[in-house]
């Protein structure tokens, strides 16, 4: 048995308990403030930090330690992208059962189909037509900051953004609504045809393992590619929400873990596509190594669990969850 | 900032109590390092096994601040991911609150230098690029680098990806209204 991780849309159950879990870590103290990580406080003041809030600080402190002069991270712009992300997305999952009072097979993550949406709706549409908007909240509100004012996630419900990466690219503390603005820079959602090429990728990836790749699923799917602009998947879906969704601290929202998720299922849908086509680099980084975090055997940058699991250790978690 | 010194002989220290990758000054040596993972079907658990083995380094003694290291389950114990996930290690912020300080230790804004390489003719070609960043004359301290095609990227907006460092200034200044309020004087300039 394994849990079963399904599209929002498709179980009302599974939505539910996604909806359930994000308001039960964000209310439930990390017995941790801004204060005793040494986030800066601001006019905010020194914020305390649920279960839910260091999920972003995780995220943002894997892109502070940087390789090769800041071209790829401990977790992005190189080949651990996917299993970096995997393991972030695993223990969120595990987290949530607890906080739902669930077993390890009785709730899987689920993802949002946005290729299906960019395909279905047109870009306007897209801001208000699918189902997801209806779970989850919609777009922020124009002229109030493109703050959140509808769904679970609102401030009616008590949802406050704690911390944030600011313009300047420091933590800072802050107390805020979640803030959405979809559309943002004129784009739109990725398209089935962009996922059918994503899949089309004959290789994990290839030197010089960073956003410049290619060929390379792990690039195509992060959305670097700049030889195919149009496809940015990944990336673009950042972008396009918009808001909180942009900088470091993107898993504020809880959007950012239903796209991944999903980028996920196709990483697991490629590989299953393509089980001679092995995670590259192998080994483990010597010292000193500029793709160190980002080899087969070296460890991932975990910040919530005392151990660092391998990067190796999440090519394969079908004992732990499958897609449907 | 954490307690590591520049010249410590275990420059791959992965303690859980700072897991900083600098330097540590615990005085001892890494000299041998296996990993191992997989499926135990009996427990029903994934086992991620890392040993390392330590020997001490002759000039310096083990500093008390890393004392841990030898009896530290992660350097030198069986590590089972499904123990941590399902409670040990999610109530147990310590890592992250050690991370914070070497965080705040080492600023994490050193300038990055992008370095493109090419050739032609014959001729090898190294470009580096350095930038700094100012806005109404203060420093943006999130590194800005230089693809190899010349896209320019910003950490603080990980996401992003424009051809001109001016356009993407100018996205980040969107993007962070609280830190770049609008101001009805604004002129384009080129």
């Amino acid at each position: 048995m394994a849990a079963v991780r399904r599209d929002i849309t498709a179980n009302p159950t599974d939505a539910q308990r996604f909806v359930e879990a994000v308001q039960g870590l964000k209310q439930t103290s990390a017995n941790l403030s801004t204060a005793d990580l040494g986030i800066a406080s601001g006019a905010a003041g020194p914020q305390a930090l649920s279960r839910w809030d260091v999920y972003a600080i995780w995220h943002f402190w894997s892109m502070q330690e940087t390789f090769s002069n800041g071209r790829r991270n401990a977790a992005h712009s190189g080949p651990v992208f996917l299993p970096w992300h995997r393991w972030f997305l695993l223990v969120l999952e595990f987290d949530m059962r607890q906080v739902l009072g669930l077993g390890r097979d009785d709730f899987g993550l689920p993802y949002w189909n946005w290729a299906a949406d960019g395909e279905q709706f047109t870009p306007t549409q897209q801001r208000t037509q699918p189902d997801v908007w209806s779970i989850i909240g919609g777009n922020g509100q124009t002229g109030v900051g493109d703050l959140i004012d509808d769904g679970p996630f609102s401030q009616l419900q008590g949802f406050q953004v704690r911390v944030i990466q600011n313009g300047f690219g420091n933590l800072g503390a802050v107390n805020r609504p979640l803030r959405r603005n979809f559309g943002n820079g004129g784009s739109r959602l990725p398209r089935q045809a962009e996922l059918d090429r994503t899949l089309s990728q004959t290789v994990y990836d290839s030197s010089d393992w960073d956003q410049g790749s290619d060929p390379s699923l792990r690039n195509v799917l992060e959305g670097w590619q700049p030889r195919h602009p149009q496809s940015q998947m990944h990336n673009r879906v950042h972008v396009w929400v918009g808001g909180d969704m942009g900088p470091g601290t993107s898993p504020n929202d809880p959007v950012f873990f239903l796209n991944h998720c999903f980028v996920d299922k196709i990483w697991d849908d490629w590989q299953a596509a393509n089980p001679g086509l092995g995670y590259l680099p192998g080994g483990a980084s010597p010292q000193g190594d500029p793709l160190f975090r980002h080899r087969a055997r070296d460890p991932l940058l975990s910040l919530l669990t005392r151990q660092q699991p391998s990067v190796q250790s999440m090519l394969d978690l079908s004992t732990f969850y499958t897609y449907e | 900032m954490d307690s590591h010194g520049a010249s410590c002989p275990n420059p791959h220290c992965t303690c859980a109590s700072c897991d900083c990758r600098q330097p540590c000054t615990c005085g001892l040596r890494a000299v041998a390092h296996n990993e191992d993972t997989r499926w135990d079907a009996n427990d029903r658990v994934l086992r991620h096994t890392v040993t390392t083995t330590f020997q001490p380094d002759g000039d310096r003694p083990p500093a008390s601040t890393h004392a841990q290291h030898t009896a530290a389950p992660s350097m030198s114990a069986t590590d089972d991911v499904n123990a941590a996930l399902q409670g040990g290690g999610l109530d147990d912020h310590q890592l992250l609150v050690s991370y914070g300080s070497t965080q705040q230790g080492h600023g994490g804004h050193e300038s990055h230098t992008s370095i493109r390489n090419a050739s032609h003719n014959g001729h090898r070609i190294e470009i580096q690029t350095t930038y700094r960043v100012l806005v109404d004359g203060k420093e943006l301290s999130g590194h800005f680098g230089v693809d190899q095609d010349g896209t320019t990227h910003y950490h603080g907006l990980p996401n992003y990806q424009q051809a001109s460092a001016v356009d993407l200034v100018k996205t980040v200044i969107d993007q962070f209204p609280d830190d770049f309020p609008g101001s009805s004087s604004d002129e384009e300039e080129g």
